[in-house]
């Protein structure tokens, strides 16, 4: 008996068990990303992605695999596409938002990041120079993936560039046939066919005409049509127009021609639709804005002076431009087709604006103004009339704020703004032609803010838990007592987590 | 009718032949060994260790003793989660159960018992950052031995010390944390944001159950 009993105090005794890994490391969920209708957040050392629907009960779990580094919404839909796995088996979970099913596709490469086209169907992975990983001894950063969203096929592709790492992803027009894809290194480019990624890229290296250093890609941009690639690189003034000439079964042919003679290029930016082929530039130097014909044979086709500092442009409102200067309070706006112009000087000093091109308006936000403005922080809007002949006529209207606008997000149907200043509980919404303000204080700061445009809800995110904190409210309400505040989220799901040791 | 009249005859037997009935008190530790990995949330160990205070009253039927037990068990379990907060399992119910021991030694009497029950558990996130409780019955069997040691020894009838070890298995439903929400010690301004729940899973608290106890007997 005696025995017997001691036989089973060692059983008990032996039966203590330890604590497992699942709750033991510390968890930093990467940054929330929304769809239309959703919030996602993938928590990587879990293996979940917390899926918040603002007309559900409560926020729903998908697993995913380990590794999570990177979570990015696919534009037109309601996935979620999250790099994951080991830098020997990477793999691409593509989280469906409204059914919270997940797709594992196995990746060709540890890839550090993804690019989408405007229209969700193609994205594209690739290497990120700076983020080494230190369990591989060595990374060929001139391979990238092509995702096809609809079929789900992954594919690699070798680039074959003599640069390093890849800079950027320039998407062309969206094609029956074809969509061309332009990734940018610091020496060159290389365009292919997402359709037909089979086909060997097209390299188009830049180097400055009768110069011996080379230039870097700054920027790149393609045409309307698809038949040109604009480029803007260091050390040039020149625009590079690569014409891109159809050659059957095989990538366009490229040929380089620089066009523009004006001094200190420093934005590049497409035509309002409808114009004939050629590329906006914008001079810092000759400080002017250039239409310059992509074939080089026109001198210029349309051409603004603009006051000092102005440097970037933006597509406006119909065929007008905006030129404005981030940090300077100028702004002009040009009607390319028939030249007209209007400026304005702001009351501070300017941020990138948020545009509402349907109704003709642009924000921006002021950390400090003038003082005669009052010297706070303020948000201007500018709109332009152009009912004059000979000019346009800009207006700029001003809205004091108690702080600087730090969290933003924009409803560009419905031509709403919504912000929130820095260390502000307060949430704004500005409507921006008809400048009707409403506001609502929630119970914390807010840090950033997403607008859900199926659900009509706004998310706004606070920075009060490592796991998660938002309040979701309908900004056409505002109604407190009919928001909801999910706090800790980033635990949902907790106990139903998959045991490590048992899960490949 | 027939079985009527033999439970009854039997009844009256033992009654007639019953020394005066046993009442004994208890107080112990009973612990639940959970290997579910989702135990890991609150503890370091898969050991669920709670306090246990007891009453039994026992019959005497012609062969053995039958104990009707009643009893109340608490504990807690708590451990630090993703190294940021704490998170509390309180677990703590009431038991009732028949034991039926039999004296083979005069301080060895081997028992088997069934037991029912009904527990409240009370999982705490963070201090009351998240918080819920949820209610669930349970069944438990438990075979053991109990080593009576008599304070004085002039009878059957003395008051006697019980050591009781026993070793069963407790069944429970799955505790589901479906709707955990904030709890704050003060009540919050009436046009507080409403929160939402959040929803953590289900918690298995069934396994192999132990106890170790000391009762007195009078």
């Amino acid at each position: 008996m005696m025995r017997s009993l001691f036989l089973l105090g060692l059983f008990l005794a032996f039966s203590c068990g330890t604590r497992g890994a699942l709750y033991t490391a510390p968890i930093q969920p990467l940054g929330l990303v929304a769809t239309s209708s959703a919030l996602v957040l993938v928590v990587p050392e879990n293996r979940r992605a917390v899926i918040i629907h603002p007309d559900e009960p409560a926020p729903r779990t998908a697993s995913l695999s380990e590794g999570a580094r990177i979570a990015v919404s696919v534009p037109g839909s309601e996935l979620v596409a999250v790099l994951a796995g080991s830098s020997k088996s990477p793999v691409v979970d593509l989280v469906d938002a409204s059914s919270g099913s997940v797709i594992t596709l196995p990746s060709p490469g540890a890839f550090d990041t993804i690019h989408f086209s405007p229209n969700g169907r193609i994205g594209v992975l690739t290497y990120l120079a700076g983020k080494t990983k230190p369990e591989l001894a060595a990374r060929n950063l001139n391979e990238v993936g092509v995702l096809d969203a609809e079929t789900f096929a992954l594919t690699r592709l070798q680039l074959d560039t003599e640069s390093l790492s890849p800079r950027a992803v320039v998407f062309g027009p969206s094609e029956d046939s074809r969509q061309l894809i332009a990734v940018t290194f610091e020496r060159g480019v290389a365009i292919f066919d997402a359709f037909r990624p089979g086909l060997p890229a097209r390299r188009v290296p830049i180097r400055a005409p009768g110069g011996a250093e080379d230039s870097s890609v700054l920027e790149a941009l393609f045409s309307e049509n698809g038949r040109w690639l604009f480029i803007r690189a260091s050390r040039l003034d020149e625009v590079i127009a690569v014409e891109l000439t159809s050659v059957e079964g095989a990538i366009p042919a490229a040929s380089v021609n620089f066009i523009g003679s004006g001094r200190g290029l420093t934005d590049i930016e497409l035509p309002p639709p409808g114009s004939p082929e050629g590329i906006i530039a914008v001079y810092t130097g000759s400080q002017e804005a250039v239409f310059l014909d992509a074939t080089g044979i026109a001198e210029n086709l349309a051409q603004v002076s603009l006051p000092p500092k102005v440097s970037s442009a933006r597509p406006f409102s119909g065929s007008q431009l905006l030129l404005f200067a981030p940090g300077a309070p100028e702004v002009v706006a040009w009607n390319v087709a028939d030249g007209r112009t209007g400026s304005a000087k702001l009351e501070g000093a300017l941020s990138q604006p948020a545009l509402f091109s349907g109704m003709g308006r642009a924000l921006f936000s002021h950390s400090t103004t003038t003082p005669s403005a009052g010297g706070g922080p303020a948000l201007s809007v500018f709109s332009v009339d152009d009912s004059a002949p000979n000019r346009l006529r800009a207006y700029v209207q001003s809205i004091q704020l108690r702080a600087p606008a730090a969290a933003q997000a924009s409803d560009e149907a419905s031509g709403t703004l919504f912000f929130a200043g820095r260390d502000e509980q307060t949430v704004v919404t500005l409507k921006v032609r008809s400048l009707e303000l409403s506001e609502a204080t929630l119970d914390a700061d807010v840090a950033e803010l997403f607008f859900l445009p199926a659900r009509g809800i706004l998310a706004a995110v606070h920075s009060t838990s490592a796991f998660g904190d938002l309040t979701l409210i309908d900004p056409d309400r505002f109604d407190r007592a009919e928001a909801k505040r999910l706090r800790d989220f980033g635990l949902s799901g907790e106990l139903d987590r998959p045991n490590p040791e048992l899960v490949p | 009718m027939n079985r009527f009249l033999l439970c009854v005859t039997l009844f009256s037997s033992s009654l007639a032949h019953a020394e005066l009935p046993n009442v004994s008190l208890s107080v112990g530790a009973q612990t639940q060994v959970v290997t579910g990995r989702d135990f890991d949330l609150v503890g370091n160990d898969d050991h669920f260790m709670r306090l246990r205070l007891g009453a039994a009253y026992a019959l005497h039927p012609p062969v053995g003793r039958l104990d009707l037990e009643a009893a109340y068990v608490d504990g807690l379990k708590s451990s630090t989660l993703h190294q940021a907060m704490k998170a509390q399992l309180g677990l703590r119910g009431f038991e009732v159960g028949a034991l039926y021991r039999y004296p083979l030694h005069r301080h060895l009497e081997p028992y088997a018992r069934l037991g029912t029950g009904y527990d409240w558990g009370v999982l705490v996130v963070g201090e009351g950052r998240l918080e819920e409780t949820v209610a669930n019955p349970f069944g438990s069997a438990l075979f053991g031995a109990q080593l009576p040691m008599q304070l004085a020894d002039r009878g059957t009838k003395d008051p006697s010390v019980v050591f009781d070890l026993g070793v069963g298995y407790t069944l429970r439903p799955e505790y589901a944390f479906h709707r955990l929400t904030p709890k704050t010690a003060s009540p919050l301004p009436p046009d507080s944001v409403p929160n939402q729940a959040v929803d953590f899973g289900s918690l298995g608290l069934s396994g192999i159950t132990y106890r170790l106890q000391l009762a007195l007997r009078i």
